[in-house]
C-alpha cells in the first residue's frame, strides 16, 4: 500500500478548495461588461430632432449657403455595449425624393499606399492623422420596419420571411443604402467617407426612420463629430448642381466644418453658424484643398499646398506636430507625420 | 497540487469532445441528364453550305443547380418550372428564390483572349485544339490582340500561361487534365458531361459539398435527413446564344482585369445571383428541369433531367 504524505494531502485539498472558490466567484460575477467600454461624456445612442424638437424636415437646397445653413452638426460616442451605437431620427415623407447625407471625419484618409491603376483611386501618400478617424454608416427605411428602440437600442430594417418549409429567411427592407458594390450588395461610402443616399420616392405623411450607425470613433477621445444634411431632391443632383462637380472627392466638401473640437456639449447644433467656435482651426481649409478638382498641374500637389503651409505655420510658431500624445491642442496637425510618408509631399 | 487542476482540465476537455452541434451537413451527389439535341446547331460552313453540328459536348453551356424550398410547375411562377420565390417588394425586381445552396457544372472561364470572353465553359474541351476547332466550326472568330485570327491552339495555351503566370494546364482549368474515369487516358470521357449514345443525352455527375440540410420545420414523426419533407434540387442550362455563342449568365463587366499594352478589357464572370433570380437569365432555348427532386434522404443520389425546353 502506498504511503500518503499528510502534507501533500493537505496541499491537494487546499488547491481544490481554491479552485472551487474561484469558480464560485466567477460564476457569481454578474458583470454586463461595462468596464470593457470607454467612458465618454457623449451619448452612444440617442434620438436627433429638428431644432424645434419635432421631426427632421427635408430642406430646400439651392445654393451652397443653403447647405451650411441647414446642416445639423453633432457628436456621437462609442457604443457602451456589445451592440451597435448610433443616432436615429424620424422624417415624414414628402411625396418626392429626399437626399440623406452624413459626413464624419474631416476627409477620407488612410495609409493605404499601394498604387492603383485607376487615376481616381491612387495612393494616398500622406500618413493618416488618427485623431479624427471615425465612420458612420447610413441606413434608412420605413419606420414600420425598424426594429430598434430609438434612444435605447440600435436595430435594423430586417424582417423574417418564412419559406414553405418553415425556414426563416432574413430580408432587409432598408431603403438605404441603395448603391450597390461589385458583388451587387448595398454598400456604404467606405471607412471615413461621407455616406449619402437618395430615397427615390417618399410617401406623403408616412414616417421614415434614418439610422446613423456608428462604425468607429477617434482613438484619442472617442468623440466622433459629424455633419448631417436632409434635403429635398436627389443627392446626385445636389452634388452636380450645387457643388458643380461629379468627382468623387468633392463629396467630402458638400458638408464642411464637421470636425468639432471636443470642448463642449455634443450637440446637436443647427447650421454652420452655431458651431463656428467649435470647428477645428484650419479643418475647413484642409477639406477645401482636398476637394480641389484634380487637374494635370495640381494633382500631385493639391494636398502638399496645405501640408506645406501647416508645416511652415508650426515652424513659425515654434511648435511640433504631435501624433501619439497630444499635449497641446494647438500642436495637433492634419497632415500627420510627413517622415512616415513613402513620398513626402506627394499626396494625390 | 497539480492533480485537481489536471482532473478539472481533463473533465472539461472530455465534455468539449462530446459536444454535438446537431448540424446535418453532407456532401450531396447526383447526376444531370441533358438531351443531346440541346447541342445540335445549324451552321454555315466555309463554302456557304448549311450543315448540322452536334451532338457535341462543347455545345453545352454552364449548368446551374440550386437547392430550394420547393419547385413550382411551368405556368405557375414562370412559363417554365421555377423555384418558389419570396415576396416581391421592389418594383421591377422579381422575388428572390432564396436558395439554400447549389453548384455549377462547368464554370464560365476567361479563356485568355478578349474574343473568347464569356464564350468558354470549363469541362467542355479535351484540349485547346478542341476549343479552337469548336469556335471555328460554329463560326465564331477567335482573334488575338491585333484582331488577327488565331490559327494555332497552342497560342491560346501560351497566352494563358503568360497572363496567369502559370505553367500547367491544371492551373488554367480550361481543358481536361485529370483521368476522372480511370481508363488510363485523358479524353472526352473525363469532361463534365459524357455523351450516352443509347439514350441520346449527355450525363454528368455533380457534387454539392458541405451542404446543410433544410427540412420542413413543422414535420412530425420523421427523421430530418432521412424521410422528412425537405429542400428540392432544381437546375437549368444556359444554352449559348444563337450566332454569338455568348452566355447570358456571364457578366461582361466583371471578372479578370486585363490592362496591358494595347489591350484593356475584362474577362467576364458569372453573375452572382443566378440562383437567386434565375428568371433574369433564363431565355428561350435554355433547358430546365421539369421536376425538382425533393431531397429527403441526404444519401439519395437523384437523376435530374433538364428536359424542359424554354419557349
Amino acid at each position: 500500500m502506498m504511503a500518503v504524505n499528510p502534507l501533500s494531502l493537505s496541499l491537494r485539498f487546499l488547491a481544490l478548495g481554491g479552485v472551487t472558490a474561484s469558480w464560485v466567484a466567477l460564476t457569481a460575477c454578474n458583470s454586463n461588461g461595462d468596464r470593457f467600454f470607454p467612458e465618454v461624456d457623449v451619448p452612444d445612442v440617442y434620438v436627433l430632432t429638428a431644432e424645434d424638437g419635432g421631426d427632421v424636415v427635408p430642406a430646400d437646397i439651392l445654393t451652397a449657403d443653403d447647405i451650411s445653413a441647414n446642416t445639423i452638426f453633432a457628436e456621437v460616442g462609442p457604443a457602451r455595449t456589445t451592440g451597435y451605437g448610433g443616432v436615429t431620427f424620424e422624417m415624414v415623407g414628402t411625396g418626392a425624393p429626399v437626399c440623406l447625407w452624413v459626413d464624419p471625419e474631416i476627409v477620407f484618409w488612410n495609409e493605404v499606399i499601394s498604387a492603383r491603376p485607376s487615376e481616381s483611386d491612387r495612393k494616398y501618400a500622406y500618413p493618416d492623422n488618427i485623431y479624427d478617424d471615425g465612420d458612420i454608416d447610413l441606413f434608412a427605411g420605413l419606420s414600420v420596419y425598424y426594429t430598434g428602440s430609438p434612444g435605447e437600442t440600435i436595430g435594423d430594417f430586417v424582417v423574417q420571411y418564412e419559406d414553405s418549409l418553415g425556414n426563416q429567411v432574413p430580408v432587409s427592407l432598408a431603403a438605404c443604402p441603395n448603391r450597390t458594390g461589385p458583388i451587387g450588395d448595398p454598400v456604404s461610402g467606405g471607412r471615413g467617407a461621407p455616406d449619402w443616399c437618395t430615397l427615390p420616392s417618399t410617401d406623403i405623411g408616412v414616417s421614415y426612420t434614418v439610422l446613423l450607425r456608428t462604425w468607429s470613433t477617434p482613438l484619442d477621445d472617442d468623440r466622433l463629430s459629424f455633419g448631417l444634411l436632409v434635403a429635398n431632391g436627389r443627392c446626385e443632383d445636389l452634388k452636380s448642381d450645387v457643388l458643380g462637380s461629379t468627382a468623387l472627392q468633392v463629396e467630402e466638401c458638400l458638408i464642411t466644418g464637421e470636425s468639432l473640437s471636443p470642448d463642449g456639449p455634443p450637440g446637436p447644433f443647427y447650421g454652420a453658424g452655431s458651431v463656428r467656435d467649435r470647428v477645428w482651426d484650419h479643418s475647413v481649409d484642409f477639406e477645401e484643398q482636398y476637394c480641389l478638382e484634380p487637374s494635370t498641374e495640381d494633382r500631385t500637389v493639391r494636398m502638399s499646398v496645405f501640408c506645406d503651409r501647416e508645416a511652415e505655420r508650426m515652424l513659425d510658431e515654434g511648435r511640433t506636430c504631435e501624433r501619439e500624445v497630444i499635449t497641446d491642442p494647438a500642436n495637433r496637425c492634419f497632415c500627420g507625420d510627413p517622415t512616415r510618408s513613402p513620398t513626402p509631399g506627394g499626396a494625390n | 497540487m497539480r492533480t485537481p487542476f489536471l482532473m478539472i482540465a481533463g473533465g472539461l476537455s472530455l465534455q468539449a469532445c462530446g459536444y454535438e452541434e446537431q448540424l446535418l451537413i453532407t456532401n450531396l451527389h447526383g447526376n444531370v441528364h441533358i438531351p443531346a439535341e440541346s447541342t445540335v446547331r445549324d451552321v454555315v460552313d466555309i463554302d456557304g453550305n448549311l450543315q448540322s453540328v452536334g451532338p457535341d459536348v462543347r455545345g453545352l453551356g454552364p449548368v446551374y443547380l440550386g437547392l430550394y424550398s420547393s419547385i413550382s410547375p411551368a405556368g405557375t411562377v414562370e412559363r417554365y418550372p421555377y423555384p418558389e420565390i419570396g415576396p416581391q417588394f421592389k418594383e421591377g425586381v422579381a422575388g428572390d428564390a432564396y436558395p439554400y445552396g447549389g453548384t455549377t457544372m462547368g464554370d464560365l472561364r476567361f479563356a485568355c483572349l478578349q474574343s473568347l470572353s464569356c464564350l468558354v465553359v470549363s469541362g467542355r474541351y479535351v484540349d485547346y485544339d478542341a476549343m479552337l476547332d469548336w469556335f471555328q466550326t460554329v463560326g465564331v472568330d477567335v482573334l488575338d490582340s491585333n484582331e488577327d485570327p488565331v490559327g494555332n491552339a497552342e497560342f491560346i495555351r501560351q497566352t494563358c500561361f503568360d497572363i496567369f503566370n502559370v505553367n500547367t494546364d491544371r492551373e488554367v482549368r480550361l481543358i481536361a487534365t485529370d483521368d476522372k474515369n480511370g481508363d488510363g487516358k485523358v479524353d472526352e470521357g473525363d469532361l463534365d458531361f459524357v455523351y450516352d449514345e443509347q439514350a441520346n443525352e449527355f450525363v454528368g455527375p455533380f457534387e454539392i459539398r458541405q451542404q446543410e440540410h433544410f427540412y420542413d420545420q413543422r414535420a412530425e414523426n420523421c427523421t430530418p435527413g432521412t424521410d422528412c419533407a425537405a429542400m428540392s434540387v432544381w437546375g437549368w442550362m444556359d444554352t449559348p446564344a444563337v450566332g454569338s455563342y455568348r452566355y447570358k449568365t456571364c457578366d461582361t463587366t466583371e471578372g479578370f482585369q486585363f490592362p496591358r499594352y494595347n489591350e484593356n478589357f475584362v474577362g467576364g464572370r458569372v453573375f452572382l445571383d443566378v440562383l437567386n433570380f434565375p428568371t433574369n437569365y433564363i431565355e428561350t432555348g435554355d433547358y430546365a428541369a421539369t421536376d425538382g427532386f425533393e431531397w429527403k434522404n441526404v444519401y439519395d443520389e437523384p437523376e435530374i433531367y433538364l428536359d424542359f425546353v424554354v419557349q
